[in-house]
C-alpha cells in the first residue's frame, strides 16, 4: 500500500480553478487534460485501502474508501468526464466547464466518501454545481427550471441529513456502509428517501426529465451521467437488499417507458428512459444478490456510456437545428449521417442487442429475477426492455432521421454533423458501448462480486431477438399510433408546480384581500375621524388662538414665505445634506 | 458513403419487406427447433415461440396503454405552464 494518494476529485477542482487564468492555443489541450489527469488517477494510482482520513472536531471522516465497488464507479465517472469535456470543447464558456468539472468531482468525492458527512458535503457540491449547467442554456424556461431542481434536491439533501443525524444519534456511528434492511428504523427510511430522490425513483423522479430537456446541449451529457447512477451506488452501498427498492423498480422502468412512448422532445424521451433503465438498477438493488449487485453495477456503468451518447447524440441535432422536438425534425439522415450511426449505437446498446453493452448487463438484472424466482420481475423488466427497443431504437430514428420530414427548410439548411470535437466524443462513447458488449471480461472483471453468468447463451440470443423481431412488427402495425403531437405530458411535478401557483393565489388573492379589508377599516375607523379633530384644531389653532393673541403667526408666515424663495439654493442643499447624514446614521444604527 | 447506403435501402424496400417477413419466420423456428431450452427458468418459456408471442403482445399493449394514458387528460398544450 502506498501512503501518496491524490484525491480525483481534487485533480478537477484544481484544474477548474486555474482554468480561467489558462489563455491562448495551450488552453484547449489544458482542457483535455484535467479529465484525463483525473481517470489516470483512477485507473492506476487508486490502491484498494482506505485513505484521506480527516479528524473534524468529535468525527473522523473518511475522503477515500476504495474498493471494487466504489473504484468501478470512479472508473466510469471520470472516463464520461473525460467524453463530456471533449464533447464541450468547440465551446469558449470557461463557467461551463468550470460547473462541469466541480460536478465531476463532487461525484467522485461521494463515490469515494467513507462517511455520511463527506457524501453530503459531496452531494451538494453535485446540486449546486450541475444546476448552472442547466442555468446555461440561457432561456426563461432553464432558469425556473433550475430553480425547481435546485429546491427538490435541497429537499433530499435534508432529507438524507435528517436520516444521517437520527442515526448517528441512535448508533453513534456516521461511517457510510451496509444498513439493516432486515429490521429498518425510520433513520433507514430516510435515508432511504435522501437517495431516493437523487436516483429519481417515484415519487420523486419528476426533477429529472423537467431538468435534463432543459439542460445545455453539452450540460445535459453530464448530467444524465452523474446525478442518478452516483445515487445508484449510493443505494448500493447501504440499502442492498431492501425489498422494496424491487417493487419502485419495477414501477419505474415501466412509468418511464409509457412516458417515453408519448413524449414529443427528444432530449425529454432520452430523460423518462433514463429513469425506465434506471428502474432496473433500482431493482437490482433490491433484490440484493450478488449476480443482481453485478448486474446492477454493471448497467450502471453501460448505461452512463451508452445515455451520454445518446445525448449526445440528440444534443448535436438541437445544436445544429435548434430543435429537439420531433414535430420539428424528420428526414434528417442526409444530412448528419454520422450522427445517425452514433445515435443508433446508443439506442441498440440501451436496447440490449447482441453485441452491444446492454446486452451483457441489462440480461444480469433480468436473471437475478428469474433466479430469486421473482417472476414477475423478469417479465416486467423483460416488457420494459420491449419497450425500450419501441421507443429508442424505431421511434427515435424513424421520427428524427427517416420518416416524414416535419422539418422546416430552415431547419434542414441548418442541419449537418456537427464540429469534430462532438464526433470525437460520440465515436468514443459508441467504441465503449461495443467494446463492453462484445468483450465482457472487460467489464465483468471489474464488477464487486465474482462473475458467473454468461449473457451469450443460445437461449438469451433467441429470446432477445424474438422479443426485438416482434416488437418491431407491433410497432409497424401500430405506427400511426405513435405519431408525435405537440403536447407535453402532466407528471407529479404537476403537484408543486401548481402547489407553488396555489400559495403565490393564496398570499396575492385572500391574503391580500383581507390586508386591503384591514387597511380600509383602520382608514375609515382610525384615520378619518383623526383627520377631521385636526383639521378641526389646526383651524381653531389658526383662526381662534393666534387671532386672539396678536395676529404673529400670520405675519411669521408672510415673512417665511418672502425667505423661503431668497434661500431656494442653500435650502437644498442643507436638505440633501441632512438625508445623506440620515441614510448613514440609518445605515449605521441598523448593521 | 452512409447516405447512398441508406438510399440504397430505401430504394429496395420491398426486397427489406421481404427480409423482415423472413427474419419473423425464421426466429421463431429456430426456437422451436433448434434452441436447447433445459436451464429455462419458467416452464412457460417451453411454450413454442413464446418470446415471440411475448414480444408482439407486449409491445402492443405498451403502444395501446400509452395511447389511453394520454388521452386521460396526462397530455397537454405545450403552454400549460405558462
Amino acid at each position: 500500500m502506498i501512503d501518496f494518494w491524490i484525491h480525483p476529485a481534487l485533480i478537477l477542482i484544481v484544474g477548474a480553478l486555474i482554468l480561467p487564468f489558462v489563455k491562448g492555443k495551450p488552453k484547449k489541450a489544458f482542457i483535455v487534460l484535467v479529465p484525463l489527469l483525473a481517470f489516470l488517477d483512477v485507473w492506476q494510482f487508486c490502491p484498494k485501502g482506505v485513505f484521506g482520513v480527516v479528524q473534524f472536531m468529535d468525527w473522523q471522516l473518511t475522503f477515500g474508501r476504495i474498493d471494487k465497488l466504489s473504484l468501478v464507479f470512479a472508473y466510469v465517472m471520470s472516463l464520461v468526464g473525460i467524453i463530456g469535456t471533449i464533447y464541450s470543447l468547440h465551446q469558449d464558456d470557461d463557467l461551463q466547464q468550470i460547473a462541469a468539472w466541480f460536478y465531476v468531482a463532487g461525484s467522485l468525492g461521494v463515490i469515494l466518501a467513507g462517511d455520511y458527512l463527506v457524501i453530503f458535503l459531496f452531494s451538494e457540491m453535485m446540486a449546486f454545481s450541475s444546476v448552472f449547467l442547466v442555468w446555461f442554456r440561457r432561456t426563461p424556461k432553464s432558469i425556473t427550471t433550475g430553480f425547481r431542481y435546485l429546491l427538490v434536491h435541497t429537499v433530499g439533501g435534508l432529507i438524507l441529513l435528517a436520516g444521517f443525524v437520527l442515526r448517528y444519534k441512535a448508533t453513534g456511528d456516521l461511517s457510510f456502509g451496509l444498513l439493516d434492511v432486515t429490521h429498518p428504523h425510520l433513520y433507514t427510511y430516510l435515508i432511504m428517501m435522501g437517495f431516493m430522490v437523487n436516483a429519481a425513483v417515484p415519487p420523486f423522479h419528476s426533477w429529472l426529465p423537467d431538468t435534463y430537456a432543459e439542460a445545455s446541449v453539452t450540460g445535459a451529457v453530464f448530467m444524465c451521467a452523474l446525478t442518478t447512477k452516483t445515487a445508484i451506488y449510493t443505494l448500493i452501498r447501504c440499502l442492498a437488499g431492501m425489498h422494496v427498492l424491487i417493487i419502485l423498480g419495477v414501477i419505474m422502468a415501466l412509468v418511464g417507458v409509457i412516458y417515453a412512448v408519448l413524449e414529443n422532445d427528444s432530449r425529454r424521451l432520452l430523460a423518462w428512459s433514463i429513469m425506465s433503465q434506471l428502474g432496473y438498477m433500482v431493482c437490482g438493488v433490491g433484490i440484493g444478490t450478488e449476480l443482481a449487485i453485478n448486474g446492477a453495477v454493471a448497467h450502471a456503468f453501460a448505461h452512463i456510456l451508452y445515455k451520454s451518447l445518446l445525448f449526445m447524440g440528440c444534443g448535436s441535432v438541437l445544436y445544429m437545428t435548434g430543435k429537439s422536438k420531433f414535430t420539428d425534425l424528420g428526414g434528417l439522415y442526409r444530412k448528419m449521417p454520422r450522427t445517425l450511426v452514433y445515435t443508433m449505437v446508443g439506442a441498440l446498446s440501451m436496447a440490449a442487442l447482441p453485441l452491444f453493452s446492454g446486452f451483457v448487463t441489462k440480461s444480469m438484472i433480468i436473471a437475478a429475477g428469474f433466479e430469486e424466482h421473482m417472476y414477475w420481475v423478469g417479465f416486467s423488466l423483460t416488457m420494459a426492455s420491449a419497450g425500450t427497443f419501441l421507443y429508442v431504437c424505431l421511434k427515435l430514428p424513424y421520427l428524427m432521421f427517416f420518416g416524414e420530414c416535419r422539418a422546416s427548410e430552415e431547419t434542414m439548411d441548418k442541419a449537418a454533423d456537427p464540429p469534430w470535437n462532438m464526433q470525437l466524443a460520440m465515436a468514443i462513447g459508441a467504441f465503449f458501448c461495443i467494446f463492453i458488449g462484445s468483450y465482457t471480461p472487460y467489464l465483468y472483471n471489474m464488477l464487486p462480486y465474482a462473475n458467473k453468468f454468461n449473457a451469450y447463451t443460445p437461449m438469451h440470443i433467441s429470446e432477445t431477438m424474438q422479443v426485438v423481431a416482434f416488437t418491431a412488427l407491433a410497432f409497424y402495425l401500430l405506427r400511426k399510433k405513435i405519431l408525435p403531437t405537440a403536447q407535453i405530458s402532466l407528471d407529479l411535478d404537476w403537484f408543486y408546480r401548481m402547489g407553488g401557483r396555489g400559495f403565490f393565489w393564496l398570499a396575492k388573492a385572500p391574503c391580500q384581500t383581507i390586508d386591503n379589508w384591514v387597511g380600509e377599516i383602520y382608514r375609515v375607523i382610525g384615520l378619518v375621524p383623526l383627520m377631521i379633530t385636526a383639521k378641526f384644531w389646526s383651524w381653531f389653532d389658526w383662526h381662534g388662538i393666534d387671532g386672539v393673541v396678536d395676529g404673529s403667526a400670520k405675519s411669521v408666515y408672510g415673512t417665511g414665505g418672502v425667505v423661503r424663495k431668497a434661500q431656494t439654493t442653500l435650502q437644498y442643499s442643507i436638505f440633501w445634506a441632512t438625508a445623506i447624514c440620515g441614510v448613514l446614521l440609518m445605515l449605521y444604527v441598523f448593521t | 458513403m452512409i447516405v447512398d447506403f441508406l438510399d440504397y435501402l430505401r430504394g429496395r424496400l420491398r426486397s427489406l419487406a421481404k427480409i423482415g417477413i423472413g427474419i419473423l419466420i425464421l426466429l421463431p423456428c429456430i426456437d422451436i427447433l433448434v434452441i436447447d431450452k433445459r436451464h429455462a427458468h419458467v416452464a412457460i418459456e417451453h411454450f413454442p415461440a413464446f418470446w415471440s408471442i411475448f414480444g408482439f403482445v407486449v409491445a402492443a399493449v405498451i403502444i395501446i396503454v400509452a395511447k389511453w394514458f394520454g388521452r386521460q387528460g396526462i397530455r397537454q398544450k405545450e403552454d400549460y405552464y405558462d
